[in-house]
C-alpha cells in the first residue's frame, strides 16, 4: 500500500511504471520549451548584447545635443536626468586631405563616467588640458606610446581638429580656398596666411594614457575616432556638446524641449529602447513576427505533445475502461491524466529552461553559435538574459499545449464505452475501411500494402503522428532555405564572397590626391592588387555635377526633374564593357573624344538575387542620342555667388549612345553620364585638379579577406585612405547565416527524427499482438518490416507534401515581412529544399526501419 | 425487494441489415441477496444485458433501476458514484491494473471514493480469498485464478450492495472455476449481497439460486434452482 494512500496517486504511478513512455514525452515537453524559451531568450539576450555593444561603442546616453552654458546649468537640476558628460567637441570635419592625418581632439569633462566607458589599458586617464590619450590602434599606426610628446596645429575656429605634421601644404590649400563670411568668420573660400597664422594654435600633447578599442582596427576610419583630452576648464564656451542619460532610459525628450531644450536621440542606443521615435523595428512588424514564431513554435510543440498524449491514452485505453467500470468518472479520469500531463509539463518545463539557460550561458562556446554573435558583432556583450516573462510564458505556453494535447483524446475516450475500452477497442472509432480500395492495393502493392493502407486507416491518430514529425523537418528545411534566398536578397553573390550593394566592397583613395597623377593611380592600383585581400580594383574618375532641380541637371524619364548626377571618365576598358548594355546609338570613339557622352537610361542596383542585377524602373532619364547634355566647365564653380548657374561656363555635350545601365561599379542610386577618359581629364575637371580626378578606386575583395592585412598596408601607406565597406562584418555574417541554417534545418531534422522514433517505438510496442498474430497466421518478418515501411512510406509522402506546402507558405510570408525590413526582396521559390528534403525523409525512414527491426526483435523475445 | 427493475430494455448494435438486437425489449427484477445466473450461448445478449445492468454502456432504450435509482437518467458523475459505491464488477480476464500491487488493486475503489482502507476489513477480506502472502505481487506475478481472486476483492472492497460477474471462471480450469465460485456464492451470503453471475456453463449455473436463460436478446426461460434453495434452508 505504500504510497499509494489516495486514489490520485496513481497518476505518478502510471508515470513511474511506463517510465520509457513517461521519458519520451518529457522529453518531447523539454524539446517544445527548448524551441519555445529559446527562441525568446536568444531574442532578448541577442537584444540586450546589442544594446550593450552599441552602448559601450557609442555612448550609453539617449540623446545628445549643442547647449548653452546656461542651459547646462539647467539641465543638471532636472531629475530625470540621471546623467550628463559634457564635452567640448568640433562637429566640423576637415575636408582637406593632406600628406598625413588629421584628427579630432574631444575635450572631456571627465574619462570615467557612465555615459563613454573608456578602458585604460596603459599610463593613465588625462589630467591636465596638455594631455591626451588615444585608443591603441591609433598608438599602433602613429606609432606613438604613453609618456611620447605630439605636436598638434590647429586653427581656432576649428579647435578641436588639428594636425599630426607641420601644415604648410594645408595653409597653402587653405590660402586658395577660405574666405570670410559677413560676420567676418573666415570661410572656406578666402582665408589669408597671415589670418591662418595668427590664428594657429600649436599645442604640444603629451600622451597620458591609451584605451581599448571597442572595435578592431576602427573600420580603418582612424581619424574619426578622437583623441582625448581634458576640457580646458578657462576657455568659455559658448556652444557645449552633452550627451543626457535618462532616469531609468526612459524618454524624456519631450519634457526637455518643454524647457526649451532640444536635443537628438542617440539611435544606437533607443532603437533598443521602448517608446523612441527610432526604436528597432515597427511595433506592427515585430507583432506579426512574434505571433508567426508563436504559432510555427506551438504548433510544432503541440504536435510533439499531443502525439505523446495520444499514445499513452492507446497504451492505456483498456486500465482507463477498468476504472470507469469501478466507478471513475470521466472527470476523473481527465483529472488523472490532466495531473500526469502537467506534471510531465512542470518537469519538461523547467528541463527545458534549465538546458535552454545552460545553452545560452555557454553559448559563445559552442561552435557554430559563436560564429553567429561574431558575425552579428556582439560576442563579448552576449550573455544569457533570463526574462521572467518569458520563463512564466513558457509555463503558460507548455500548460496550455498539454490542455489542448489532452482535450481532443480525452474527449474520444470520453465518448467510449467503459467496456468498450476493456476489450481493446481504440480510440478512433471511423474504424470502417472500405474493401475495395483495399483490394485495389492488394492488388497494386501485395497483401502488406493493403495491410499497410489498412493500418494507416485504422490508426489515424497515428500515422498523423508520423506525418507531422516528417512535415516539421521538410518545414525546417524549407524555412532555412527561404532564410538563404533572403539573405541573397541583400547580397550580391554568398557563393562569391561578398559583393556589396553598389558592386564593390571596399574603397580606397589618397589622403591628398593633389599632385597626384595617372601614374601615382596606377601604383596604388598595383600595391592593392598585391594584397591577398583584394580581388580586384576599379578605379573611379568621376565628378559629381549638381543640379538646380529644375531647369539643369539630368533630366528624368519624366523630363521634369534635373537631378544631380556623376559624370565618369572612362577608359577604353571600361567602354568596351558597355557594348552588350548599348540601347540606341553608337559607341563612337571619336565622337567620345571630342565631348560626346554615353548616358544611362536606367540606374542599377546588385542588391539581387544570385548576381542578377536589378534595374531601377523609378530613377531614369530619357535622353537620346542627338540630345545634348549641358556640362559645366568648372564643376567646383557651377553656381554663382546668388545661387543661380554661370551659363557661359557650361560645356554643350552631344548624347551619342544611351547604354542600358553601368555595368561597373557604380555609385548606389546615381544616375551616370559616361564620356572619355582624356575629355574629362582634359576639359572636364581643373588641370591640377587632386588626384587627375580619381573619385576613389573601387575593391573588390578576395575570399582571403583580412582586416589585419589591410590595417598594416594602412600603416605602410599612409598617404592611401582604404575604407572598409562592412566586407568584414558581411563576410562573417554570410557565415553566421550558413551556420544558423546549418542549425535550424538540424534541430528541425532532429526533432522530426525524434517525433518518428518516438511514435515508431511505442506503436510497435502497441501492435506487439497484432505483429505476434501475423506471425501466427504465416507472415514472416520481413514481410511485416515490408508493411511497416510502406506505413511509413506513405507518412513520408504525406509529410512531405504537407512539409514542402507548409514550407513554401511560410518562406512567403517571410519574404513579405523582410521585404517591410528591405524593399529589395524578391521572393523565389525554395526549389532547391525539395531533393534536400526528400534525401532527408528517405533518410529518417530508414532510420526508423531499421528501428523498427529492432522493435520487432524485442517483440519476439 | 428488488434490487434491480429492468424495464423494456433494448441495446442494438450496427445500423441497417447489420443491425443485431443483443437485448430486444427485456423486462427483469431481481430481489436482494438473490444469486442469479444469466445463461446463454455466444451472442445471446447475456453480457451485454450484464453491462447494462451495470450502467458501463448505455442501452439504445428503456432503463435500469438500481436501488430506486434510473441508471441511465443519471449524469455520468452520479452514474459513477453508484458504480463505485453499489456494484463490483468481476470480469472473465481479470481486468487488474497492471502497475498496481494485489493490495493496491483492492483498495483502489475504497480510495477513488474519497475514503480510508479499513486495514481489518481488507485483512478479512485477503483471509476469505486465501491471498494473504500475495498482498504485494504485481498482477503479472500471480497465476489466473490468483488474478481473479484478487479481481473478486477489488469488487467486494467498498462493500456493494451487488455484484456483477461476467463469466468470471471463463479463463480458468474446473477446480479454480469452482473455488472462485464458491468463494462468489460465500462473500455474497457472507455480506448479503446480490450476485448476478453470467456464464454459459450449467454446472457453475446451477449453483445459483435462479437460472435466466436468454436467447437473441429476450429471455427464454427464468426459473429458481430448488435444490440450492432447499441447501439453503
Amino acid at each position: 500500500m505504500n504510497g499509494f494512500r489516495k486514489f490520485d496517486d496513481l497518476f505518478w504511478k502510471y508515470m513511474f511504471a511506463y517510465k520509457k513512455r513517461t521519458i519520451f514525452t518529457i522529453f518531447g515537453i523539454t524539446l517544445a520549451v527548448i524551441l519555445f524559451y529559446g527562441a525568446g531568450t536568444v531574442y532578448t539576450s541577442v537584444y540586450q548584447a546589442y544594446y550593450e555593444t552599441n552602448s559601450k561603442k557609442y555612448g550609453n546616453y539617449e540623446a545628445a545635443g549643442t547647449v548653452n552654458p546656461e542651459e547646462y546649468q539647467k539641465m543638471k537640476k532636472l531629475d530625470y536626468i540621471e546623467a550628463m558628460l559634457l564635452y567640448q567637441t568640433n562637429t566640423q570635419t576637415i575636408e582637406l586631405e593632406d600628406t598625413e592625418r588629421w584628427v579630432e581632439v574631444r575635450q572631456m569633462e571627465n574619462f570615467e563616467n557612465p555615459i563613454f566607458s573608456y578602458d585604460l589599458i596603459d599610463g593613465h586617464y588625462p589630467e591636465q588640458p596638455d594631455e591626451l590619450m588615444l585608443d591603441e590602434y591609433q598608438a599602433e599606426y602613429f606609432n606613438v606610446r604613453t609618456g611620447d610628446v605630439l605636436e598638434l596645429q590647429g586653427y581656432e575656429y576649428w579647435y578641436g581638429t588639428v594636425r599630426i605634421g607641420d601644415g604648410e601644404q594645408a595653409f597653402r590649400y587653405l590660402q586658395e580656398h577660405t574666405e570670410y563670411d559677413a560676420d567676418g568668420m573666415p570661410t572656406e573660400e578666402s582665408l589669408q596666411i597671415e589670418d591662418l597664422e595668427k590664428r594657429t594654435i600649436k599645442t604640444r600633447y603629451r600622451i597620458a594614457g591609451i584605451y581599448e578599442s571597442d572595435q578592431e582596427y576602427n573600420d580603418f576610419l582612424i581619424e574619426s575616432t578622437p583623441f582625448l583630452s581634458l576640457l580646458d576648464q578657462e576657455k568659455e564656451y559658448r556652444e557645449m556638446e552633452v550627451c543626457v542619460q535618462f532616469r531609468n532610459h526612459k524618454n524624456h525628450l519631450q519634457q526637455l524641449a518643454k524647457e526649451g531644450i532640444f536635443l537628438e536621440e542617440n539611435e544606437w542606443v533607443t532603437e533598443y529602447l521602448k517608446g523612441y521615435n527610432n526604436s528597432v523595428m515597427d511595433p506592427l512588424l515585430q507583432y506579426i513576427l512574434f505571433l508567426l514564431a508563436f504559432i510555427v513554435l506551438f504548433w510544432i510543440a503541440f504536435g510533439i505533445i499531443r502525439n505523446a498524449f495520444e499514445m499513452t491514452l492507446e497504451e492505456r485505453v483498456r486500465d482507463y475502461g477498468i476504472l470507469r467500470c469501478m466507478g471513475t468518472s470521466q472527470y476523473r479520469l481527465q483529472r488523472l491524466l490532466r495531473k500526469e500531463g502537467f506534471t510531465m509539463a512542470a518537469i519538461g518545463c523547467i528541463m527545458g529552461i534549465g538546458i535552454t539557460n545552460v545553452m545560452i550561458g555557454i553559448g559563445k562556446h559552442i561552435w557554430g553559435f559563436r560564429q553567429i554573435l561574431q558575425a552579428l558583432g556582439i560576442d563579448s556583450a552576449f550573455r544569457l538574459k533570463v526574462s521572467w516573462y518569458l520563463v512564466l510564458g513558457s509555463f503558460i505556453f507548455t500548460f496550455c499545449a498539454v490542455l489542448f494535447s489532452l482535450l481532443e483524446p480525452a474527449r474520444q475516450f470520453g465518448k467510449m464505452a467503459p467496456v468498450d475500452a476493456i476489450i481493446g477497442k481504440t480510440l478512433i472509432r471511423k474504424e470502417r475501411i472500405k474493401q475495395r480500395n483495399g483490394r485495389l492495393i492488394h492488388w497494386l502493392l501485395g497483401i502488406e500494402g493493403e495491410y499497410a493502407y489498412k493500418n494507416v486507416l485504422r490508426k489515424k491518430g497515428t500515422f498523423l503522428a508520423s506525418v507531422i514529425g516528417i512535415a516539421i523537418s521538410v518545414i525546417g528545411i524549407m524555412i532555412g532555405i527561404s532564410i538563404v534566398h533572403i539573405m541573397n536578397a541583400s547580397l550580391d553573390d554568398a557563393n562569391r564572397l561578398v559583393l556589396m550593394d553598389d558592386g564593390y566592397d571596399a574603397s580606397a583613395s589618397f589622403m591628398n590626391g593633389i599632385g597626384k597623377g595617372n601614374e601615382d593611380i596606377k601604383k596604388f592600383e598595383d600595391d592593392l592588387l598585391a594584397l591577398e585581400s583584394v580581388d580586384k580594383v576599379s578605379s573611379c574618375y568621376a565628378t559629381q555635377i549638381p543640379s538646380d532641380g529644375e531647369t539643369f541637371g539630368l533630366p528624368d524619364g519624366n523630363g521634369k526633374y534635373y537631378t544631380s548626377y556623376f559624370i565618369n571618365g572612362f577608359d577604353e576598358e571600361q567602354i568596351k564593357s558597355l557594348e552588350p548594355y548599348l540601347l540606341e546609338g553608337e559607341l563612337d570613339r571619336k565622337a567620345l573624344e571630342e565631348g560626346g557622352v554615353i548616358v544611362c537610361r536606367n540606374i542599377r542596383f546588385l542588391n539581387v538575387l544570385n548576381g542578377e542585377p536589378v534595374i531601377s524602373k523609378e530613377q531614369k532619364t530619357d535622353l537620346k542620342p542627338g540630345d545634348m547634355l549641358f556640362i559645366p566647365e568648372d564643376t567646383d564653380n557651377f553656381f554663382r555667388a546668388d545661387g543661380t548657374i554661370d551659363r557661359d561656363k557650361v560645356i554643350a555635350c552631344p548624347v551619342v549612345a544611351v547604354v542600358d545601365y553601368n555595368p561597373n561599379p557604380v555609385l548606389s542610386g546615381t544616375p551616370d553620364v559616361i564620356v572619355s577618359r582624356d575629355y574629362y581629364q582634359a576639359h572636364l575637371i581643373p588641370p591640377d585638379a587632386a588626384a587627375a580626378g580619381l573619385y576613389e578606386i573601387r575593391v573588390c575583395c578576395s575570399e582571403a579577406y583580412d582586416p589585419e592585412e589591410i590595417f598594416e598596408f594602412q600603416k605602410a601607406h599612409k598617404n592611401y585612405y582604404f575604407t572598409d565597406g562592412g566586407v568584414h562584418a558581411e563576410k562573417d555574417m554570410v557565415r553566421g547565416y550558413r551556420q544558423l541554417i546549418l542549425m535550424i534545418a538540424g534541430l528541425a531534422a532532429g526533432i522530426g527524427a525524434f517525433h518518428i522514433f518516438n511514435t515508431l517505438s511505442f506503436t510497435i510496442g502497441l501492435r506487439k499482438r497484432e505483429f505476434q498474430i501475423l506471425k501466427a497466421v504465416g507472415m514472416s518478418k520481413r514481410q511485416i518490416l515490408k508493411m511497416l515501411s510502406m506505413e511509413g512510406g506513405l507518412a513520408a509522402l504525406f509529410g512531405s507534401l504537407l512539409g514542402i506546402g507548409v514550407g513554401f507558405g511560410t518562406g512567403l510570408l517571410l519574404m513579405l515581412l523582410s521585404g517591410e525590413i528591405s524593399s529589395k526582396s524578391e521572393y523565389r521559390l525554395p526549389w532547391e529544399g525539395i531533393p534536400i528534403s526528400v534525401w532527408m525523409v528517405v533518410l529518417i525512414t530508414l532510420v526508423s526501419l531499421l528501428i523498427a527491426k529492432k522493435e520487432l526483435k524485442n517483440v519476439e523475445e | 425487494m428488488d434490487i434491480i427493475t429492468v424495464k423494456d430494455l433494448t441495446k442494438k448494435y450496427g445500423k441497417d441489415d447489420f443491425e443485431i438486437h443483443a437485448v430486444d425489449h427485456m423486462n427483469l427484477q431481481i430481489d436482494k441477496r438473490e444469486i442469479v445466473a444469466i445463461t446463454g450461448t455466444s451472442g445471446s445478449g447475456k453480457s451485454t444485458l450484464l453491462h447494462l445492468l451495470g450502467g458501463v454502456i448505455e442501452p439504445t432504450s428503456g432503463d435500469v433501476i438500481l436501488d430506486g435509482e434510473k441508471l441511465y437518467e443519471l449524469k455520468d458523475e452520479e452514474r459513477s458514484a453508484i458504480r463505485r459505491r453499489k456494484i463490483g464488477f468481476v470480469f472473465q480476464s481479470y481486468n487488474l491494473i497492471p502497475i498496481l500491487t494485489a493490495e493496491e488493486n483492492i483498495i483502489s475503489p475504497i480510495l477513488l471514493d474519497k475514503k480510508k482502507p479499513d486495514p481489518e476489513y481488507i485483512d478479512e477480506l485477503f483471509d476469505m480469498l486465501g491471498m494473504e502472502k500475495w498482498r504485494n505481487h504485481l498482477p503479472n506475478q500471480l497465476s489466473g485464478g490468483q488474478q481473479q481472486r484478487v479481481a473478486i476483492g477489488r469488487a467486494l472492497a467498498n462493500r456493494p450492495r451487488l455484484i456483477l460477474a461476467d463469466e468470471p471462471t471463463g479463463n480458468l480450469d474446473h477446480t479454480q472455476a469452482m473455488e472462485i465460485m464458491k468463494i462468489l456464492i460465500q462473500s455474497a451470503k457472507k455480506y448479503q449481497q446480490t450476485l448476478v453471475i453470467v456464464t454459459h456453463d450449467m454446472d457453475l449455473a446451477k449453483m445459483c439460486q435462479r437460472i435466466i436463460s436468454i436467447q437473441d436478446g429476450k429471455i427464454l426461460s427464468d426459473v429458481t434452482n430448488e435444490s440450492t434453495l432447499l441447501l439453503d434452508k
